[in-house]
């Protein structure tokens, strides 16, 4: 089911009036189910894979947590692990692994019949598979209690706001709101509505207006001008933006909504004036637990410079992997692998204090708008299809006729991003429209419900759905 | 933030003045917002259908019918001037309504024409529209254009279209087809659709809004308009054109085609000058005429407007172009800019479609495009083949009285219980779809079950038209182009005249 479909629309008031209404101790019981049937309802039979996950990690932190021995609770951590690695490997890399090895051997002259088995990949998995993994490491290395109450702890994993794409929520932060959860008071409500207008409009007027001249673009970029590749570049990194993070503003409303906060995802990451500073505000979730359960565990920054340039590029490739089993991912990681070896090589994205005047000011829209242009280059391996098309796309960039043809489109939708991010930057919250007058924000919220009505009937899939 | 460690129910919160202030906030900031949208919502039909449609039908055909129908519904009928209404799928742009009210009037035979097309649409649909929401439109005589395609049923046309979707009424949409609506989020659609215009009429609205807004950015762009416009290089003018007073100081001398005349009975002229109307002429005899300025105009611009437009091609030559008057060659050069002025609604919206997909070939160079766009993989192609393949596989199968054949008796009978009178037209099809199935007994069938309708209604006709135009006045297999619909004209109006003087006699 997604967010901005008709479905939803009538499934949250449901799901609100029974996880906030019925009696405290079925709540979290009526919540669970509620999450099994918004997962269900794209195939009922990746709710077993689920449910099996989360009782084999269930299973695995409570031996864990009770034995005394080091190689019986080492079997179990690798139990977990094991298991959700080989959920994921089959499920999202294994035809390409097959497929690639075929390639390799056939360059090596040994031409060889891939066996690939096609699966249809099951929505949601590598947020799930992650977070379930991380409670098991927490609790292994003891900074987490197991968990005894199995509903509570399948109702954290298949939670429906953040299930299919996030946030990729820890245990520690979210167990304990799920236990404790009580119905929302206004305050929350009035955040919670606040944050679905946003991300609903995020997603829908900004979004999905751009998807189609993106998708026209990179399809068939051969044919197009310099202009037209800078638009279609340009264009694609504002639609990710309003499409992920104004998922994730929907799902942080959402959960306002049956009393659960939810970590932030995004913190305007295009104001970000360097690219390490752009993964501190991008996907947040995931760029922390690739941090701690990844490039710290490879020793991190701890062992000199050249092998935190390899722990980089390495946590950078396998966070590319996540994304899809695609050789693009992988260049899009080793992209900002890159970037952010070369920040630290130059001692740029540390954290200083910021100059006063007119030059300063320069100085940091500069980086800003270089920063931009970065992850807007490693976008294009993200989106294009295959390297071929990547490159024929950047071939045709640099090419450099008709750079007119760029258009007011991409710089219109860039001014209402920032319309919204500027503000929450500069206050440093998101909920910073709360502080505007009421009947400022009422017209407001009339006049996006409205536009929301008029067009979001094209039910358009999140683009990290498919992640 | 307090709310994040604060507990409580957002009905039962313990009234601490925190908890109070939060609340009175939420209804304060959502309660007005709710309430405008409910306000917006219920008052839609009395102040959606004032707002004026800019964009021509084919901008958006679903809107552009949802506007014919209700300003039929609302706009009283004049008495002795029957209400002629043609109906049906995207083969009714062959009919040009204001052409053939011009025929028919220039013949005497005074009537109000109206043509609602909808692609895709079919007689079930057009049965449960007149049956319900279209039943205030109360014509006085229907046309009713026919095409095989309308009465099968192939998956590409049949799952319901949004824009087919859209007009028909909502409750009784899913309460008639709900069984065949695939998905529950199709039901949940129409059931939210039944309950809120806002959401009902929505790619209307979003149509209108965009439509303003795009005339808005042509006027911010436009800036003032010092220069002429609209004429060709040979001296023929546009619909509409404009000519510097400076360049005509001895009066603007035009030349009616008659040509255009024949075409559509009449033209009629409008002259201005910025906002200010000068003279509306209408003109029923061909030749050189001449407009005199007024006295005390000295500088600035004559707008001249045209209510139709004529085709030399339709009218046996080359030239593919739709046209209006003709002025001196040399005004060319004054106005021989495209861009046309803005203004408020714009006059394009009843310029004739001017898709023509075989560019305007004839002999081998049509053959050759003709079969360069069968076989091409694009989506016209897919659409070409598909129309060809789904008639020809159906060649073997005799038609009876059921489906959507018995709709479209349903429908006649409707129409002729309110007395009105109905013609049948099979309309124009390409000899080179004919002659694959023609002799078939399918289309044997599809003939006969037409008469049949007509015989046992009162008040209907069947009329073949099939036959009457030649092969490159075909966009596809049974679209016409706009030079075909021209050639339509004068024979939808002469099989309309006797109907209409029929409507118009008093009865006896």
């Amino acid at each position: 089911m997604l967010f901005n479909s008709i479905s939803f629309l009538l499934f949250l008031p449901l799901v609100l009036l029974g996880a906030n209404g019925l009696p405290a101790r079925w709540r979290n019981g009526f919540l669970l189910v509620a999450s099994y049937v918004f997962y269900g309802a794209w195939d009922w039979r990746f709710l077993l894979l689920l449910i099996a996950t989360t009782g084999i990690d269930y299973v695995a932190a409570q031996q864990i947590a009770a034995s005394t021995s080091g190689a019986r609770r080492r079997r179990f951590l690798l139990l977990s692990i094991g298991s959700n690695l080989v959920v994921l490997g089959f499920f999202k890399y294994y035809d390409f692994f097959v497929r690639s090895g075929a390639e390799l051997l056939g360059m090596l002259g040994l031409p060889a019949s891939p066996w690939t088995l096609s699966v249809i990949l099951p929505v949601g998995i590598s947020f799930y598979t992650f977070q379930s993994m991380a409670y098991v490491i927490d609790v292994y290395r003891g900074e987490l209690p197991a968990v005894r109450d199995f509903r509570n702890y399948a109702l954290a994993v298949a939670y429906f706001p953040q299930l299919v794409a996030g946030p990729i929520s820890r245990m520690g932060q979210l167990l304990p709101q799920l236990q404790k959860r009580s119905r929302p008071t206004a305050e929350r409500v009035q955040i919670g509505l606040g944050l679905m207008v946003i991300g609903f409009a995020k997603k829908v007027l900004i979004a999905d207006l751009l998807a189609p001249e993106v998708d026209r673009i990179f399809t068939h970029p051969g044919e197009m001008t310099s202009g037209l590749l800078l638009k279609g570049a340009y264009c694609f990194a504002i639609q990710i933006y309003g499409d992920f993070s104004g998922y994730s503003d929907i799902a942080r409303g959402v959960s306002e909504l049956l009393g659960v906060r939810l970590m932030k995802n995004f913190e305007q990451p295009y104001l970000s004036q360097s690219i390490t500073e752009f993964w501190r505000r991008w996907h947040i979730s995931l760029s922390t637990w690739l941090r701690d359960y990844l490039y710290i565990p490879l020793g991190g920054n701890r062992h000199g410079a050249w092998n935190t340039y390899r722990n980089l590029m390495l946590t950078m490739l396998i966070g590319g992997l996540w994304h899809g089993a695609n050789w693009t991912f992988v260049v899009w990681g080793g992209l900002h692998g890159s970037y952010l070896a070369v920040e630290r090589m130059l001692g740029i994205g540390r954290d200083r204090p910021a100059g006063r005047g007119v030059a300063a000011l320069g100085g940091r829209l500069a980086r800003t708008v270089l920063t931009f242009h970065l992850a807007t280059l490693a976008w294009i391996f993200f989106r294009a299809p295959t390297i071929p098309a990547a490159m024929t796309y950047l071939g045709g960039l640099l090419r450099g006729h008709h750079v007119g043809d760029v258009g007011p489109v991409p710089f219109i939708a860039g001014a209402a991003i920032l319309l919204i991010d500027l503000p929450q930057y500069r206050s440093g919250r998101h909920t910073v429209f709360l502080r505007l007058p009421w009947w400022v924000q009422s017209p407001l919220y009339a006049g996006l419900c409205l536009a929301l009505i008029l067009y979001g009937g094209s039910e358009v899939p999140f683009i990290y759905f498919q992640f | 933030m307090a709310a994040g460690v604060s507990t409580g129910n957002v009905l039962r919160e313990q009234a601490t003045p925190v908890a109070r202030e939060a609340r009175r906030r939420l209804l304060q900031t959502w309660l007005p917002a709710l309430l405008a949208l409910v306000l917006l919502d219920v008052s839609f039909n009395q102040w959606f259908w004032r707002i004026p449609k800019l964009t021509p039908a084919s901008g958006d055909y679903g809107y552009q019918f949802l506007t014919d129908a209700r300003q039929l519904s609302t706009m009283p009928k004049q008495p002795g001037t029957p209400r002629v209404l043609a109906i049906g799928s995207s083969i009714a742009g062959a009919f040009d309504a204001g052409q053939v009210q011009g025929l028919l009037a220039a013949g005497d035979t005074p009537a109000d024409v109206h043509r609602m097309l909808l692609p895709g649409i079919k007689p079930s649909d057009l049965r449960l529209f007149f049956a319900t929401d279209g039943a205030d439109v109360a014509p006085d005589v229907v046309a009713i254009l026919l095409n095989p395609l309308d009465f099968l049923n192939p998956s590409f046309e049949r799952d319901l279209k949004p824009q087919v979707r859209n007009v028909l009424p909502p409750a009784q949409t899913l309460r008639e087809r709900g069984a065949f609506i695939p998905t529950v989020a199709g039901k949940l659609d129409l059931g939210l659709a039944s309950l809120s215009n806002l959401y009902r009429y929505r790619a209307a609205l979003r149509a209108g809004i965009e439509d303003h807004l795009r005339l808005a950015w042509r006027w911010l762009r436009g800036g003032a308009m010092g220069q002429g416009y609209g004429v060709y290089a040979d001296g023929f003018a546009r619909q509409d054109f404009g000519v510097p007073f400076k360049a005509v100081p001895d009066g603007l001398e035009y030349y009616i085609d008659p040509a255009w005349l024949a075409q559509r009975g009449r033209v009629t002229l409008t002259f201005r000058t910025g906002d200010k109307a000068l003279e509306q002429r209408v003109e029923t005899t061909p030749g050189w005429k001449r407009f005199g300025l007024p006295a005390e105009q000295h500088g600035g611009i004559l707008h001249v407007a045209a209510d139709s437009v004529w085709s030399p091609r339709a009218a046996g030559q080359e030239d593919t172009r739709v046209l209006g008057v003709r002025v001196r060659d040399e005004l060319a050069a004054a106005a021989g800019r495209e861009r046309v002025p803005v203004r408020y609604p714009p006059l394009e919206r009843d310029y004739p479609d001017t898709l023509l997909r075989m560019e305007g070939a004839r002999g081998d160079a049509f053959v050759t495009r003709w079969q360069a766009l069968l076989q091409a993989d694009t989506d016209f192609g897919k659409r070409f083949r598909a129309y060809r393949d789904a008639k020809v596989a159906a060649r073997d199968q005799p038609v009876t009285l059921s489906g959507e054949y018995a709709e479209l008796e349903a429908l006649v009978h409707g129409f002729a219980q309110r007395g009105a009178r109905v013609v049948l037209i099979n309309n124009p099809e390409s000899a080179l779809m004919r002659w694959q199935y023609a002799d078939s007994p399918y289309y044997r069938s599809y003939l006969d079950v037409l008469a049949g309708i007509a015989a046992r209604q009162p008040h209907t006709r069947f009329v073949d038209l099939a036959a009457v135009l030649p092969i490159d006045d075909f966009n596809d297999w049974h679209h016409v182009t706009y030079i075909g619909a021209i050639k339509l004209g004068p024979k939808y109006a002469e099989l309309l005249r006797p109907l209409v003087l029929d409507a118009a006699a008093p009865p006896s």
